[in-house]
């Protein structure tokens, strides 16, 4: 049995670009909103370790998933599309499939921009329930809300409550940025984490 | 007769447990630090800012 997996991590498979950094924010938000830890790829700056075994470590080590497939698109630059968001999901699933009874226990939420659209370039995922979001920010918090309270029968907050709270943590979070000598529009990742929690923890205290 | 002494190993702290930072009042549940990393600002640092931002909305 594996020690490091843990109920209370969830791997965040999405991407980092600037036009997406709302929603992957909004996301760590929504996960520590609910009670959870996120976990995410943008964590892994130790220089020791190849990319893909320290994905394979943040895998091993998460029960849940949450896979955004919503920009499987063709690249301007080099007309191909950035695979590394399937690639994540697959490990995942062959975790899941492959791994001893902790690993079977894992749960994935797979988030796409239109409900059938992943037939077209992931055709193997039919008869999964691919969960779409339109690229709204509130339909992503009420899908991940949703979806940890079934997989992990917590006491989550409701979906109104959480977009409203993530709303008024986006209205104050330059100034919180501001004040700790941050560019609000390139907030470290490690303390946007942290951000989210304290802000969650004195608001709901 | 005294019973049998028993040796205590030290606890370590497993990396993956969560802290709890608080609980949040509206579900009864915890809200938990974020999976400890190296670097960044100071939490209690983020802590104080986020008070003061908190405070002066709701003064």
């Amino acid at each position: 049995m594996s020690e490091a997996s843990s109920p209370n991590d969830v791997f965040i498979n999405c991407p980092f670009d600037a036009d997406y950094a709302p929603t992957f924010q909004a996301l760590i938000f929504g996960t520590v909103a609910c009670g959870f830890r996120p976990r995410s790829a943008r964590e892994l700056d130790d220089g020791g370790q190849t990319r893909i075994e320290k994905l394979y470590g943040i895998i091993e080590e998460c029960r849940y998933g949450v896979h955004d497939l919503s920009r499987t698109q063709l690249d301007v630059e080099h007309g191909l599309p950035r695979f590394n968001m399937p690639l994540e999901l697959g490990i995942f699933l062959g975790a899941k499939r492959f791994g001893d009874e902790v690993h079977k226990s894992k749960r994935c939420l797979v988030l796409d921009i239109e409900p059938y659209r992943y037939q077209k370039f992931i055709s193997d995922l039919a008869g999964m329930d691919i969960a779409d979001h339109a690229g709204q920010i509130d339909k992503v918090l009420h899908r991940l809300r949703d979806w940890l309270a079934n997989v992990s029968r917590k006491r989550i907050v409701g979906s109104v409550k959480l977009v409203d709270w993530h709303r008024r943590f986006v209205a104050e979070k330059s100034a919180i940025a501001t004040t700790l000598g941050h560019d609000p529009e390139q907030i470290p990742y490690i303390d946007f984490e942290r951000i989210v929690a304290q802000w969650i923890a004195v608001e709901t205290a | 007769m005294s019973e049998p002494a028993t040796k205590s190993k030290p606890v370590r702290k497993s990396k993956t447990a969560p802290v709890r930072l608080g609980r949040n009042t509206l579900t009864g549940g915890y809200v938990l630090e974020p999976y400890p990393k190296k670097g960044g600002t100071d939490p209690k640092v983020i802590r104080a800012a986020v008070e003061a931002v908190i405070a002066s909305r709701k003064a």
